[in-house]
């Protein structure tokens, strides 16, 4: 690690950012839900930005087929994905706060494991599992002053732009083109990670204020 | 049995019948979610996780509709 203190590292960390947003960042904590290929760089996206604290939260390991995609290495197949993101983000940013849940989200730990986020990111594979924390959003009354940030529709190589963002109600946004699904089309870094770029620059332009698309 | 009337809205892969997002449609004052679910042609395995929201509140299968409801559904497709 660099021999630098924590305001000089942000400060030169996000140099480039405006300096308001940076501002903004270093007050907030944002909940990944997945670790996979929306959620490793969602978080990576936030991190090189200068997000004040990360909640990691996924149950599963790496393996190499991942790598096609998603935020890690050869050296991070067979870790948790939570210890092998987390590593990997703080090589960016050694400063960052992280918190890590090696868990399945349900209905049941969802409230415990993002209560203390301000925005939390929708990252699953599994349609049934995007509906399960859109509901319980929708639901849990601990939730309604958070956003969500869903992404569906981010399969195949279909044109990049038709991958947009719409908001569903005034606390859900969905990133994707809604119809390409992984079980058809397959799932490749190029549209990936244009939909968790989508969810990581609303969440950008929620924290500072704008809350439309 | 009367008719109701209620508007639907959609950002979906779901299949609907004859219907295109913002339609108002006319239906049975007796249909509940679920069935207003069949009658636009939305699989049973499907209608097990659908977001159904209901003039802007979350609602479930069991709801019965009324008149003037604006009905918002939201299938998400898998990927990650």
């Amino acid at each position: 690690m660099i021999a630098i203190n924590k305001i000089d590292f942000i400060k030169q960390l996000t140099e480039k950012n405006e300096k308001k947003i940076t501002d903004l960042l270093q007050k907030k904590t944002i909940g990944i839900a997945g670790c996979g290929g929306l959620g490793s760089n969602v978080a990576a996206a936030l991190t090189r930005i200068g997000i004040k604290k990360l909640i990691l939260i996924d149950f599963d390991k790496v393996v190499l087929s991942n790598l096609n995609r998603q935020f890690f290495f050869i050296d991070d197949i067979g870790k948790d994905k939570v210890d092998a993101l987390s590593e990997n983000l703080l090589k960016i940013n050694p400063y960052i706060e992280i918190e890590k849940h090696n868990l399945k989200l349900t209905e049941k730990n969802i409230t415990e494991c993002l209560l203390n986020s301000d925005i939390i990111v929708e990252a699953f594979d599994e349609a049934q599992e995007k509906s399960m924390i859109i509901n319980a959003f929708l639901e849990k009354k601990e939730f309604s002053e958070k956003y969500l940030i869903c992404a569906s529709g981010l399969a195949g190589y279909d044109s990049s732009n038709i991958i947009q963002t719409i908001k569903f109600n005034e606390r859900i946004f969905i990133a994707g083109d809604f119809t390409s699904q992984a079980c058809e089309k397959g799932v490749m870094a190029p549209r990936v990670w244009i939909a968790a770029s989508h969810q990581a620059n609303m969440i950008v332009r929620i924290i500072a204020g704008i809350k439309n698309v | 049995m009367k008719k109701i009337q209620i508007t639907i809205h959609f950002t979906t892969l779901v299949d609907v019948k004859n219907i295109k997002s913002g339609d108002t449609i006319e239906i049975s004052d007796e249909t509940t979610m679920s069935g207003l679910l069949s009658i636009l042609g939305i699989i049973e395995r499907h209608q097990k996780y659908i977001v159904i929201m209901r003039n802007g509140e979350k609602s479930n299968l069991s709801a019965k509709l009324k008149n003037n409801d604006e009905i918002k559904l939201f299938l998400p497709v898998g990927g990650g």
